[in-house]
């Protein structure tokens, strides 16, 4: 195919201005009316789902009857009597549906709470006991503490031993 | 020659034995005591160290307390709180009162270990042993001192634990255990 002549698309051009040009005048004269408008179309359905679920959470949302009369109560705290050791020792039916402790596991508690006892078990006859007195040890305590007694002792087993 | 073998081997056995005897011969014998004498008799232990013959003497005390703690938790005069923390103050003195050759020492493992975790336990602070450091020796001082007071606190406040515990145990034991099905 050759290439048209500088003419012949000069020809072309002008009868493309001039139908632009028709073109133009034609739509400025036309009544605005007329023009045919875009409308976005919207799923129905999709819209009465939406309205649902909303009056769904603003009813979910809002108080409830009974909650707005009540007044504002603070939170039970939970306590010791709360667990159920202690509520089945409250209760009388379950105490005596509690098991009976084992002989030998109430002999070891004995043997436990004896051994708290304050006084030391009694040594044999013939042993005898030193016995210190509190006051006199607290003040032999407080001296040594006070005089510096316990760091002049390293300081000087420290001197020793560097020497060895 | 078979008898005389068995002869030598004897005579060698005997001296071992002597031997050893003679080693734990010198071990001291403990009195038995309550809490209060032997933290008194502890605080004993610095007392005269400066004069001469006082090394000696601390170290010869200090092989008596130990031996009287002993005596004195097998008698039942303290019990086994006080007896355990008694016994690690004497390690710690003892520690302390080793002679050691620079560096190449085994005891320097125990040492190494035992002092910091002292340190640590009573006042809760971090302990190095730098022989050289002044504020180390005046922290395992004061560690030491802590631990006379503990121990003396814990003596006074015997009978008021042992109430407490007694209270405790009333209330709030959980329930025992059911007896065995046969």
């Amino acid at each position: 195919m050759e290439p048209l002549p500088d003419e012949e698309w000069a020809v072309i051009r002008r009868l493309i201005e001039r139908d632009r040009a028709a073109g133009l005048a034609r739509l400025e004269a036309a009544p605005r009316e007329t023009l045919p408008r875009v409308r976005k179309r919207f799923p129905l359905g999709l819209a009465a789902a939406t309205a649902v679920l909303a009056v769904l959470a603003l009813w979910a949302l809002l108080p409830k009857p009974d909650a707005r009369s009540a007044p504002a109560a603070e939170p039970r705290r939970l306590t010791m009597a709360d667990l159920p050791l202690f509520q089945a020792a409250e209760d009388p039916a379950a105490e005596e549906a509690m098991p009976t402790p084992d002989p030998a596991w109430k002999k070891s508690l004995a043997n436990l709470l004896e051994n708290q006892q304050v006084a030391p078990p009694a040594p044999a006859p013939n042993t005898e006991v030193e016995r210190g007195d509190p006051h006199q040890t607290g003040e032999r305590i407080a001296r040594a503490i006070g005089e510096g007694e316990v760091g002049r002792f390293i300081r000087q087993f420290r001197q020793i031993n560097q020497e060895v | 020659m078979k008898r005389l073998s068995i002869v030598v081997c004897l005579v060698l056995l005997l001296g071992c034995f002597s031997f050893a005897e003679g080693e734990g011969g010198e071990a001291a014998t403990g009195k038995v005591k309550d809490g209060y004498a032997l933290l008194s008799d502890l605080t004993g232990v610095f007392s005269n160290i400066v004069q001469a013959g006082g090394i000696e003497t601390a170290k010869d005390r200090l092989e008596v307390i130990i031996a009287s703690n002993g005596a004195s938790f097998a008698a039942g005069q303290i019990d086994p709180i006080f007896y355990h923390r008694m016994r690690r103050l004497l390690l710690i003195f003892k520690l302390i009162m080793l002679p050691m050759k620079k560096g190449n020492d085994v005891w320097e493992i125990v040492i190494q270990h035992e002092l910091p975790a002292f340190a640590y336990d009573t006042l809760g602070k971090a302990w190095t042993w730098d022989p050289k450091d002044r504020g180390g020796i005046e922290l395992m001082a004061s560690a030491i001192e802590e631990e006379f007071v503990n121990l003396w606190i814990y003596l006074d406040t015997l009978p008021k634990r042992a109430e407490l515990k007694q209270k405790f145990h009333r209330s709030m034991l959980p329930p025992p255990p059911a007896p065995a099905k046969k």
